[in-house]
Parts: structure tokens; C-alpha cells; sequence
């Protein structure tokens, strides 16, 4: 993870709420205000807030459906080689192309490699696995899991600097905000 | 209200007229070309319609069990389509005539009484048995049908939240009831058109295909709608997105069906099942066969994989045209190659479809018109409508 220029020695800003309507309007509010570098960090998914916070269209999807495809033709083209060209075997007088017989177990390697691609992508894009992240050394976050939710501004931000976001957040009328640190 | 029903009004009005027009034909075409033809694309265009009707009945038995937030909008088009049986019920009078009888079904001839298996298959395969079946599912799928929409009335009329209670206790079990019967509907008007053929796969396949058509349809109308309170406002991405899936749920599942069907006669390979889909690659039948999995799967199930499509009104009502003509190819794959060895369809099926179509949106449109056409008094409905 590459640090911001101007703070280094802080991740970000983090802003607390106290409902999931608060902190999907302080994340419009921080889109609009130009912000492009935050989180929301909720402990349940909040309907809409990828919306609000201006995420573009996710890439998981690609990579499962680039994986499921990969899977499709590698089911097909395995058995094709094996039973249609390397060991061809005459069953009850069929054809040695007989794809319907293909097509089941190349229905399962489809999903298997989707299954896999959606798993690895999730895992690659989110830079996991991970066993700290400096969010962790807000104590208020502990409630992150329960009841309580945060936007977090970023260093890496081009617009940051620790003033101007912790100003910007207490203006959206937080429980707290607090400084985010590396450390 | 008065936009969205002045267009139905509009729209019902076109329908009467391609019925008179198609059901004119159809009549010309008896008396010009042959009765027996006739018939026999008569009947493919009523079990099309058919299919939309059960469809209908399906769905609204479906929404009354779950009660999905995805069906309110469109619940409405649900029950007066399943309202349409008793007409179809009508509308089936020429095909059970004893010349209908004759014109279609393999079974009845006189030749049939030589045949081992036909009289095998005797005790089900009788049309006195025929006509009593015909007489119970209609009642079955009416009295269904019409105790739902009252409720639905009453509870339109009266605010009464109990009558949604009242819906579910009445519609779960009326899903088993309609499986059952649905089934052997199916058996009777269109698996004994090849009556040495047999598969227990077939009422599941029509099922689907009959839900997953009316879904399309309705889908299709309402997006069309969408700026006409009191659709108005009301049509939001979360709607479009629920009703995408579903479409795309319908397209794997009527796949799923069909292909296990294909490979389990494929594997089995015996004369009597396999005959089904000899006849179905004789030829040019053949290319029909691959346009059906290629333009009636692949196509909509790769189209539909994509949440873009399912965000824009304009794209899904797209897709949806290619669904409906593709199960009307679908419908006509399984009933043609019974009587033709090409697949070139004859002027009379067009007919039959546009008149048997025009009359059954008639009446479909006709009863979307005797109510408001979304739910009263339906909390979940004026959350959206009201802007959350």
C-alpha cells in the first residue's frame, strides 16, 4: 500500500455514526465534496451506499464470468480429447463425439472454476489476506461490528490533508471523528 | 389511474381487432385449404395462449405464497391473465369436436385399436376420459383463480389486511394442485399428439415455459407503461433488477429441464423415446432445433447474466421480444413436427396466433381494466411510491 505524500504517518480520518441513514448521506456528501479515496464500514451491507459513495461497477463479476467460460471450454475440450481422439471406446454403438454425455461435467468445471475465480478475485482486489489494517487502531471502531458505523477519508486522497477532511467530517455532524493512524 | 388504463383501453382495442382479423383468416383458410389444417394450427395457436394464461395462474399462485415485494407491481396482470381460463376453456371447443379430436390426435383414429401400445394406453388415452380431465382442469384452475382475485378485490375494497392471510392458506396448496394438474393438462393436449412417445420430464418443461412467458409478458407491458401513473415513479432499478433474475431463473430452469429430458432419452435410446427427437433433427427441423438453444438459451441467458441489461427499461423489453417469439418457437417445435416433416410454417399458424392472441389480450386487458391496477392499501407499494 503506497502512503500518501503529504501525512505519511496517517492512514486517514475516520468519521463515527450512529444509523445507516447518516453515514449513506455523509457519503454523498463526501462524493460531492470530491473526495475519492474512502471507506464506509457498516456491520451489515447498507442497500444503495456503494451507490451513494459513487463506486464503479465492481470487477468481480468479470472475473467470474472470464473464469466460468475458461471453465466451459476446458470441461468440453478435456473430454473431447479423451474420449473423442486419445481413447475412443465404442459405447453401445454412439458417437465418439457424444457432447450431450459432455455436457453435465462440463457444466460442474464451469462452476468450479467460477466458484474459484470469484473467491481469488475477491480476495486479490481487496488486498486480502490481511491481518491488520490501521482502521483497527481507532478505538471507537471496535463497535464496527455491532452497532455503530464510519467513513474513513484516506490519505491517499489527492484533496487530503488532515485539517481540511477532519474539518469537512465534523461538519456532517458525527458522534466523533478521530485521526487514523499508521502506527 | 386514467393514463396507463387509457392505454389498455387502446391497446384492447387493437387486440379485438387482430382476433376478428386472425380468427377470420383462420375460418377462411378452413373452408379454402383444409379443416384438418385448420385445426391443427388452431391448435397450435390456443395452446400458445394457453401457456400464457396457466402462466398467469402459475405466477399468481407464486406471489400469494411468498408474497414478494418484486410482484406487487405486476400481480395485478397475474390474475387477470389466470382469469382468462374460462374463455380459453371456450376457446377449446373446435379442438374438441369429434373432427378436432380427429384432425389431432393419433389416438382416436380407428387404426389406434390395432395398435399394442395405443391400447395399452387405452385406459387414459379415451376421449370420454379426455373430456371429463378437460371439464376438472378447468374447474380446478377457475375456482383457483377466482378465489384469488375476490380476495384481492375485497381486500382492494375494504382495506382488510386479512385477506392476505386468507391469499397464502389458499394459494400454497394451490401450487401442488396446479403442478398436478398442470401435468396432466399437458399430457392430454400435447404429449398424446405422439402418443407412443412418454416423458415424465414434460409437465415440469411446460410448466416453467408457461411462467416464464407470461412473466416476460407482463414485464413487457408494464415497462412500456412505466410513464403513466400509476406505473409513474413507481418502476425503479430494484424492480427491473428482481424481475431480470427471474426471467434469467426461468431461462436456466426451462433449460435445466428440457436438456435432462434430451439426455436421459439420448442415453437411454430406446425407440419409443428417442423417436421424439429423431423426428425433431429430421431435416431442416434441425435448424430450429440449434436456433432454440442457441436464440432460446444462450442468447437471453448471456444477455440477462448482465446487471446493465437489467437497469435499462428499453434493453429488457429488447430481450424480452426475443423470449416471447422464441417460446412461441418453442411451442411450435413441439407441436409441428407431429404433422409436417418441414418446418416452414403454413399462413394459417400466423393467423391462428394473431387471432387466438388477439382475442385472449381482449379479455386479459378487459379485466386488468375492472380494477385499479395495483394494489390498495398496500404498505409495501406506497413506501416506493411515496420516494424511499
Amino acid at each position: 500500500m503506497a502512503h500518501g505524500p503529504i501525512e505519511p504517518q496517517y492512514h486517514g480520518v475516520m468519521a463515527e455514526f450512529e444509523t445507516p441513514e447518516q453515514v449513506m448521506e455523509a457519503a454523498e456528501k463526501t462524493r460531492s465534496a470530491g473526495y475519492k479515496q474512502f471507506d464506509c464500514y457498516s456491520p451489515f451491507p447498507i442497500h444503495g451506499l456503494s451507490d451513494a459513495m459513487g463506486v464503479e461497477e465492481a470487477k468481480v463479476p468479470w472475473a467470474v464470468f472470464i473464469g466460468g467460460f475458461i471453465g466451459a471450454l476446458s470441461g468440453m475440450a478435456l473430454q473431447i480429447y479423451v474420449n473423442s481422439y486419445d481413447y475412443p471406446m465404442n459405447v453401445g454403438g454412439r458417437d465418439d463425439l457424444s457432447w450431450p454425455y459432455f455436457i453435465p461435467v462440463a457444466f460442474e468445471v464451469t462452476i468450479l472454476f467460477a466458484a474459484f475465480s470469484a473467491l481469488l478475485s475477491m480476495l486479490g482486489l481487496n488486498g486480502l489476506p490481511r491481518p491488520h489494517h490501521p482502521v483497527f487502531n481507532v478505538p471507537e471502531f471496535a463497535r464496527a461490528s455491532t452497532d455503530r458505523f464510519f467513513l474513513c477519508i484516506e490519505a491517499q486522497d489527492p484533496k487530503f490533508d488532515l485539517q481540511g477532511a477532519s474539518d469537512f467530517l465534523k461538519s456532517l455532524n458525527p458522534l466523533s471523528v478521530s485521526p487514523v493512524s499508521n502506527d | 389511474m386514467e393514463q396507463a388504463k387509457a392505454k389498455i383501453q387502446q391497446a384492447r382495442t387493437m387486440a379485438i381487432g387482430a382476433g376478428v382479423v386472425g380468427l377470420g383468416a383462420l375460418i377462411a383458410g378452413s373452408f379454402m385449404v383444409s379443416k384438418e389444417h385448420a385445426i391443427q394450427s388452431y391448435h397450435y395457436g390456443l395452446i400458445f395462449w394457453l401457456f400464457l394464461a396457466l402462466g398467469g395462474l402459475g405466477l399468481t399462485l407464486l406471489h400469494h405464497t411468498v408474497k414478494g415485494k418484486w410482484g406487487l407491481p405486476l400481480i395485478r396482470m397475474f390474475e387477470s391473465s389466470a382469469m382468462t381460463l374460462p374463455l380459453v376453456a371456450l376457446l377449446f371447443i373446435p379442438i374438441l369436436l369429434p373432427e378436432g379430436m380427429h384432425a389431432l390426435f393419433e389416438w382416436t383414429h380407428e387404426e389406434a385399436k390395432s395398435d399394442r401400445i395405443l391400447q395399452g394406453k387405452a385406459y387414459w388415452l379415451n376421449t370420454t376420459g379426455f373430456y371429463v380431465r378437460f371439464v376438472i382442469y378447468f374447474v380446478i384452475w377457475t375456482f383457483w383463480a377466482y378465489m384469488l382475485w375476490k380476495w384481492s378485490t375485497e381486500q382492494d375494497k375494504t382495506g382488510n389486511p386479512a385477506f392476505a392471510q386468507k391469499r397464502v392458506n389458499f394459494a400454497a396448496p394451490g401450487i401442488v394442485v396446479f403442478m398436478l394438474s398442470a401435468t396432466l393438462a399437458m399430457t392430454d393436449w400435447l404429449m398424446s399428439l405422439q402418443p407412443h412417445w412418454f416423458s415424465t420430464m414434460y409437465g415440469v418443461i411446460m410448466a416453467v415455459s408457461q411462467v416464464y412467458v407470461m412473466m416476460g409478458l407482463a414485464v413487457w407491458l408494464i415497462l412500456g407503461w412505466r410513464d403513466q401513473a400509476p406505473y409513474k415513479g413507481l418502476i425503479n432499478p430494484s424492480y427491473t433488477r428482481d424481475w431480470g433474475n427471474l426471467l434469467f431463473t426461468f431461462t436456466v430452469f426451462w433449460t435445466y429441464v428440457s436438456f435432462s429430458q434430451m439426455l436421459i432419452q439420448y442415453a437411454g435410446n430406446l425407440p419409443e423415446e428417442i423417436s421424439y427427437y429423431v423426428q425433431r433433427n429430421k431435416g431442416s427441423w434441425n435448424v430450429v432445433s440449434t436456433a432454440i438453444a442457441v436464440l432460446g438459451f444462450f442468447a437471453p441467458f448471456l444477455i440477462l447474466l448482465s446487471p446493465r441489461v437489467k437497469r435499462l427499461p428499453n434493453l429488457l423489453r429488447s430481450t424480452i421480444v426475443l423470449i416471447f417469439v422464441m417460446r412461441a418457437v418453442h411451442v411450435y417445435w413441439e407441436i409441428k413436427p407431429v404433422f409436417s416433416e418441414s418446418p416452414t410454417p403454413h399462413w394459417m399458424d400466423f393467423a391462428a396466433l394473431v387471432g387466438v392472441g388477439g382475442i385472449w389480450l381482449a379479455v386479459f386487458f378487459t379485466n386488468l381494466l375492472k380494477r385499479p391496477l395495483l394494489p390498495q392499501h398496500e404498505p409495501r407499494l406506497q413506501e416506493v411510491a411515496h420516494g424511499h
